[in-house]
């Protein structure tokens, strides 16, 4: 028979479990609300860059530079950003996922793996993967800097013609309970990107621009750093995302084992009045004996 | 074309500094100090370091301070992206006079082991920040 005393310190060790779940979801939520911030603080820059790059494209017909090199498809280099830590539900399990599905589809390519994270770095470091770079714990505070160290070799590589295309993989963040995978191109920078979002502002005259120092020159500056921004911006976005699947991961568990408990104290209850009913037929079958 | 107002957006990567309607604004080109009054013409530059001015109103201006990064004008639209750019409240004073008298004491040492482009890059970015805070230079 369940013993009584087991049943309890059961209970007690699942009410233990799930205040700890309970904080984490709440420290998640805070965390969250600070990367999203961060997230919208950085859209306007973003925009505006990317309509900066669109102005001077559309004045521009042979918009050309060394970063938008169309070179084929043989050797890729793939960009994975992961979390740092588990316990987010399937948020790592799913990226993980993703890159492989994107390597399969690739059977001719030659792939090449730059990790961030280090859920992502484990696992295919594990597998022995060909690995570029990874970043591992990097992700607790993301700046530009850290953004600038992950672009810098990426476009060097690119421009040593050591690899034709660099992908991206990361979560998008869309709402603290949906979260959605990216891949994206990230070099060459398409020139097709530049016409896409234009339709919302109004048509500018195409008026040419003074340019203070040589096109080439600013456009030597305003490429590498629009990839860097957009590194940066998929790391906001992973970070955001990461721990809204935690949050939403730990709200379950917080849940789950609420219910466990509600479970286990009916059982309780249960096993308790089976041994006071035992122990009265005892004394009654006992006083019936005399 | 005649207008009497910009509207100026100033903003990092980071954050969103201003955002709003102003009468001028004179900010570090990268080859120079540009004004910018209302009814400019389109104009693209790269930024270089030192203080952003732009007058809210007749006689009111907000400083900031910036380095590196791009302007673009076009239509009555100023916008700068700044790689860095602090507001001058948001300054930090006494780190600014420290790292100035640090970059002075460096430079001024002739040690052959002191990086000098970096001491005087490093003393340019501190006075230019006093700069941004509207103090008085010696």
């Amino acid at each position: 028979m369940a013993n009584l005393i087991d049943i309890r310190r059961r209970i007690r060790s699942v009410q233990n479990t799930r205040q700890i779940t309970r904080a984490m979801k709440f420290v998640s939520a805070a965390k969250l609300k600070k990367a999203q911030n961060r997230i919208f603080a950085s859209r306007p820059y973003t925009r505006r860059m990317f309509q900066l790059i669109n102005h001077l494209a559309v004045r521009q017909e042979d918009l050309s530079h060394p970063l938008m090199e169309e070179r084929g498809h043989e050797r890729i280099l793939l960009v994975l950003i992961t979390g740092d830590k588990g316990l987010c539900g399937s948020f790592n399990a799913n990226l993980i996922r993703r890159a492989q599905e994107f390597m399969e589809e690739q059977p001719e390519a030659q792939v090449v793996l730059d990790l961030i994270g280090k859920k992502g770095y484990d696992h295919f470091h594990k597998r022995h993967y060909e690995i570029f770079a990874h970043y591992v714990n990097q992700l607790s505070e993301v700046n530009l800097q850290l953004a600038e160290e992950i672009a810098r070799p990426l476009m060097d590589k690119f421009l040593n013609g050591e690899v034709d295309r660099i992908f991206i993989i990361y979560n998008e963040f869309k709402s603290a309970m949906q979260q959605n995978i990216t891949v994206e191109q990230l070099l060459p920078i398409a020139e097709v990107e530049f016409e896409a979002e234009t339709d919302q502002e109004p048509p500018v005259p195409a008026v040419e621009f003074i340019y203070e120092q040589p096109r080439e020159e600013i456009f030597e500056d305003l490429f590498p750093r629009h990839v860097i921004v957009q590194i940066f911006h998929a790391l906001l976005e992973s970070v955001a995302s990461e721990y809204g699947a935690r949050m939403a991961a730990m709200d379950l568990a917080t849940k789950n084992a609420g219910e466990m408990i509600n479970r286990l104290v009916l059982f309780r209850n249960r096993v308790r009045q089976a041994a006071i009913t035992n122990e009265i037929i005892e004394i009654v079958s006992g006083a019936n004996a005399l | 074309m005649a207008q009497s107002m910009l509207n100026f957006e100033l903003m990092t990567p980071e954050k969103n500094l201003y955002s709003g309607a102003v009468s001028a604004v004179y900010f570090p080109g990268l080859d120079g100090q540009l004004g910018v009054l209302p009814g400019h013409a389109p104009l693209v530059t790269k930024l270089g370091m030192g203080v952003i001015r732009c007058e809210v109103a007749l006689g009111r201006e907000i400083r900031f301070f910036c380095v590196g990064g791009f302007c673009e004008i076009i239509g009555s639209d100023i916008r700068i992206l700044a790689n860095i750019a602090e507001a001058s409240d948001e300054i930090d004073e006494e780190r600014a006079r420290q790292a100035m008298e640090r970059a002075q004491k460096r430079i001024f040492s002739y040690s052959p082991d002191v990086d000098y482009n970096r001491a005087v890059l490093s003393l340019q970015r501190s006075l230019e920040r006093m700069q941004a805070l509207g103090k008085r230079l010696r």
